[in-house]
């Protein structure tokens, strides 16, 4: 089992706000997360000396020329190519930095701008594999991968189109009061039943809608976070897999389920005890894979479970409580951290738009890299209110 | 037939493309012909695309074929077919075409 993290601490969940279409650069988007995170913690680019950043369209840039971009001379530094899956792939290698001493403070964040057409540039040159044995099929893109997928898990388990919009319409709902979402009408059922299709059987409402922004977290020990009067998180547990069950024809489960018993484990908690979950959900039948491969209900069973409990921040089963990415926008590898700062907003009292009532332990799942068939990457991690 | 990488050591046959074999990583993929036959495991209508040069040839019949050989393969449809079809690839400008095999 993973060693525990002892006394490292998450603090200063940010987000900048997302805009559908931005001509600025991702140093823009990724530079407003760190003013933004000094704004919000007083720890400026003296303080910093780990940074961790997660981009798609950073161009020639990397975590070590943005250093000098942003002013830092930092002495540990990480980028993070997991993209669904990054805040908490970032999390899990600046915690140990932090816990071992190779850094104190260090900023992670993740942001990507979005030009007008700067969807299918990011698609472009996402991965050689896309590129070979997607593209050339009428670029779908992710869309089409889903399509396959979400098609396969239906004839296997049973789950119909309005399962799915059970969690997108409560996610819009959580969405209304959420300051940062791009989505400002609520969303009923009907509509989203009724939406045009964009690769059967997904339609409008299964797909997120790609913009630009950024999010960020620092990560410390708890008695610097103290010092500095910052609310914090502790981690309980965290787990990471690539390339699982390569040999599925049709993905039907994630790597989560290869090492969600180890998680639980190493929190020394059910997933029972989860005050809030936030799952990737860049189409709703991924996050339905990642509760029944974290064991929040048999496999195949989410149909049940999703009809069974409300899915509402106020609800009994608080999920994707910002309007996850269906309702706030995908501002590219920022999408991969949408869930841990949220998680974090929530398990330290300041949520932006509903605050879950005494909310104690969370669950924060990721998934990504969609190569043509599959997606690669999944990761997650549970996190306990500092209060 | 189709022409897939087939390793020479292991005989292990991959798509897409690799560089070494990923099962037993020796440097000795040779491009081979193999089997086009295969079972379409899943399928969709695709009636968007990023790309606007797609635009006028939608909607796009897609499906993911599983290959006797052992691969799996995103493939256009020749026709709306069900899955658990038998199909059978062709392989012309590029992409792959799956049809029911008769």
């Amino acid at each position: 089992m993973s060693m525990p993290f002892d006394d490292v601490v998450i603090a200063a969940p940010v987000s900048v706000p997302y805009q559908r279409f931005s001509d600025k650069r991702a140093n823009y988007w990724l530079g407003r997360a760190l003013s933004m995170l000094r704004e919000t913690s007083g720890m400026g680019p003296k303080d910093i000396d780990g940074l961790s950043v997660s981009s798609f369209t950073l161009g020639p840039d990397s975590a070590a020329s943005l250093t000098q971009h942003f002013g830092l001379s930092p002495r540990w530094i990480s980028q993070e190519v997991t993209g669904g899956a990054s805040g908490i792939t970032a999390l899990r290698k600046a915690a140990r930095a932090v816990q071992m001493g190779d850094a104190n403070i260090v900023a992670c964040i993740a942001g990507d701008t979005n030009p007008k057409g700067g969807f299918t540039d990011l698609l472009d040159s996402f991965s050689t594999d896309m590129s070979a044995a997607s593209l050339p099929y009428g670029a779908g893109g992710p869309n089409a991968s889903f399509a396959l997928i979400t098609k396969a898990y239906m004839a296997k388990y049973g789950a119909i189109r309005a399962d799915f919009g059970l969690l997108a319409v409560s996610q819009r709902e959580n969405a209304l009061a959420y300051p940062n979402a791009i989505m400002k009408k609520p969303l009923a059922l009907e509509q989203y039943l009724n939406s045009k299709t964009i690769a059967s059987p997904l339609h409008l409402f299964d797909c997120v809608m790609p913009c630009a922004g950024a999010e960020g977290y620092l990560v410390m020990q708890e008695k610097t976070a103290r010092e500095y009067g910052l609310p914090f998180v502790k981690i309980r547990a965290t787990t990471e897999r690539h390339n699982a069950y390569a040999s599925d024809n049709v993905q039907l489960r994630t790597g989560l389920a290869v090492d969600a018993d180890a998680l639980w484990a190493q929190a020394g908690l059910p997933p029972t005890d989860m005050n809030l979950v936030q799952t990737y959900d860049d189409y709703p039948v991924i996050s339905f894979m990642q509760l029944e491969d974290l064991g929040f209900c048999d496999k195949g069973k989410a149909k049940e479970f999703v009809n069974r409990h409300d899915f509402t921040t106020s609800g009994d089963f608080p999920h994707n409580t910002s309007g996850g990415q269906l309702s706030g926008g995908q501002a590219g590898a920022a999408g991969g951290f949408l869930g841990i700062v949220e998680a974090v907003r929530q398990l330290t009292g300041t949520a932006l738009g509903m605050q879950v009532e005494n909310a104690k332990f969370g669950l924060v799942s990721g998934f990504g890299i969609i190569n043509y068939d599959k997606g690669l990457s999944c990761a997650a991690c549970v996190l306990e209110s500092g209060q | 037939m189709i022409r897939l990488q087939v390793c020479n050591a292991c005989k292990s046959t991959h798509y897409p493309e690799r560089d070494i074999c990923p099962s037993c990583w020796r440097d000795t993929l040779d491009w081979q012909q193999v089997s086009p036959l295969g079972r379409l495991t899943t399928s969709t209508v695709l009636h968007t695309s990023v790309k606007p040069e797609w635009a006028d040839k939608l909607p796009l019949q897609l499906g993911l074929v599983k290959l006797d050989a052992g691969p799996n393969i995103l493939t256009f449809l020749s026709a709306s077919l069900n899955t658990g079809t038998l199909v059978t690839l062709t392989f012309n400008d590029g992409v792959f075409t799956a049809k029911e095999t008769l």
